[in-house]
């Protein structure tokens, strides 16, 4: 519950479309142009608490990754740590979420080995919110996903100092076999076509379209290979990846 | 957690606020989506591993990707990871201007690199990419912003638009699909005719050759007569309900009724965030150089945004 209200509290533009209503009524008042304003809403001062200046230019953008992988003993005695960043693996997804070509589903977690065999049946396996919606329907099988993946998205409300936007994935795997943890990625089903024109589908109802729907596919958002994990049977993989920009 | 209450009390009343205002001032904008489309060739790359025909144009936005495989839209399967050990994302944004005379002359050319709006007080490209990428909000298009505002003392570009900065002054440039077609809050003008064309190139390869390519002619308006910074902008549709709901809210729009909902949809919020900024530079190393402009010039312009 408290982790429940943490997200709501700290969530996005939740202050901001609220305090444009307050700008926008002062705009009505204030300027001309506000008379013929759309719907459209403007960037909006929440608490501008002395903001770090963003910088006016630069050379590029970064889209991080942060990994931190432990694995743990079954008695919770913790045996490896692991701490990295990983890659975008696939550009079209943040492109075709931009464009609105897609909208995003659920994400997954993925642990896959380099050698075999992994820590589950298959090749890969998988941490995710839900095997009986997408993007489970579509990656597990064999037993090789386990539930429990968790979703948090921190967005600066404007409260305090500005704090840089976030998306956490995290969850926990037990080894069902022994095996190695050589690659890792994260998963993001999406729905909507390549062939655009913008995606007829909410980010809301996405998760539920059903697997097979031309509409529908999950891809290899951003991964690594790493130094391969040892991971023996029973022992506890706990993951958190927290994705940000710069 | 009584602070909290408090303060998600004074959102629930100035989200009615905005509400309110809302429908006051969309009503008369609704003309403003119904466009005829624009259709542009595409020039597909060459993929093995994304695949998809395409026909389909939105107006305004032009798709150009890769041919698909046999019986299904994109191949489900995700590949191994390509990178080993990477360091982070990097999106670009690389913009060529050039200002041209009422004759076609080109008077002036520049060339240069952007960066993501982040750690604004306002909100900026870092929170609409990670309100896209989670679901949080649909895209609704996106825009180009000429401002003329004073960047050697305004560093924060999330403000140059607002309103905050005095003097200041910002020309919206959009699709004529873009919620944002009516000047409004932040902007003394907005025009049409900007063409946005994404580009779905191959997965997993490197360089990236998918790329959000906005591309048109400015027609310098009246007012305009320095140009210091420029921006991308990205709209997008966030539910009301994410306000009030515990937890986290997917968006309930999709990116097409983003764009087309007009009048507002009372569930729905729409906004603006400046994605990409940059002042504007000349020369290597690049150093700051106001573009100086006369009304009725055009400016070509071309901002890709990739990532890699």
């Amino acid at each position: 519950m408290n982790r429940m209200m943490k997200q709501h509290y700290v969530s996005p533009i939740r202050l901001a479309p609220a305090a444009c209503g307050l700008v926008m009524l002062l705009g009505l008042t204030t300027a001309g142009i506000a008379q013929q304003a759309p719907a459209t809403v403007a960037p909006v001062a929440v608490a501008a608490e002395s903001p770090n200046p963003a910088k006016p230019a630069s050379e590029g953008i970064k889209v991080h990754g942060l990994w931190v992988i432990d694995v743990k003993n079954p008695d919770g005695t913790l045996a490896e740590h692991r701490v990295f960043e990983n890659s975008l693996q696939d550009s079209n997804t943040l492109v075709g979420l931009l464009g609105g070509y897609y909208v995003a589903g659920d994400f997954g977690i993925r642990l896959g080995y380099q050698t075999s065999p992994s820590i589950c049946p298959t090749s890969s396996c998988y941490i995710v919110q839900s095997t009986t919606t997408q993007l489970g329907t579509d990656v597990c099988g064999a037993g090789n996903c386990q539930l429990g993946l968790t979703k948090t998205v921190n967005l600066y409300n404007g409260v305090g100092a500005p704090t840089a936007p976030s998306l956490v994935l995290a969850g926990q795997y037990t080894a069902l076999q022994t095996g190695t943890v050589g690659q890792v990625g994260t998963n993001i089903g999406r729905c909507g076509s390549a062939a655009g024109p913008a995606s007829t589908t909410t980010p809301s109802a996405c998760p539920s379209i059903p697997s097979g729907s031309p509409l529908v596919s999950d891809y290899l958002f951003t991964g690594t290979y790493i130094t391969p994990i040892p991971v023996t049977s029973g022992q506890i993989v706990q993951v958190s990846v927290t994705i940000t920009f710069s | 957690m009584k602070q909290s209450m408090k303060q998600r009390n004074i959102g629930y009343w100035m989200a009615g606020l905005c509400c309110l205002a809302m429908a006051l001032c969309g009503v008369g904008s609704a003309s403003g989506q119904q466009n005829a489309a624009t259709s542009t060739a595409a020039v597909p790359a060459v993929s093995t591993f994304a695949p998809t025909t395409f026909s389909a144009v939105m107006p305004g936005v032009v798709a150009a990707h890769p041919v698909a495989k046999a019986g299904g839209e994109e191949e489900q399967e995700s590949p191994k990871p390509r990178k080993p050990g990477g360091e982070g994302v990097k999106v670009h944004g690389h913009w060529v201007i050039d200002l041209k005379d009422t004759d076609g002359k080109i008077i002036e050319h520049r060339d240069f690199q952007n960066s993501l709006v982040t750690n604004g007080a306002l909100q900026g490209g870092d929170l609409g990419l990670a309100s896209v990428i989670s679901g949080d909000a649909s895209p609704g298009g996106l825009s180009i912003v000429f401002v003329n505002v004073d960047t050697a003392t305004n560093t924060d570009a999330t403000q140059y638009c607002g309103g905050i900065i005095t003097p200041s002054s910002c020309y919206g440039f959009t699709s004529s699909n873009n919620i944002i077609t009516t000047a409004g809050l932040g902007f003394n003008a907005i025009a049409t005719g900007l063409t946005s064309t994404v580009i779905l190139g191959q997965a997993g390869t490197t360089p990236p050759t998918s790329s959000l390519v906005l591309s048109g002619n400015f027609t310098i308006p009246a007012g305009l007569n320095t140009i210091n910074a420029v921006e991308t902008y990205l709209s997008l549709c966030e539910p009301t309900g994410a306000i009030t709901a515990p937890g986290f809210i997917k968006a309930d729009l999709a990116p097409n009724a983003c764009v087309a909902s007009q009048p507002p949809n009372p569930n729905e919020y729409k906004l603006a965030y400046p994605l990409t900024s940059t002042t504007i530079t000349s020369g290597t190393p690049p150093a700051v150089m106001p573009l100086n402009v006369t009304p009725g010039q055009v400016l070509t312009v071309t901002v890709t945004i990739s990532f890699s």
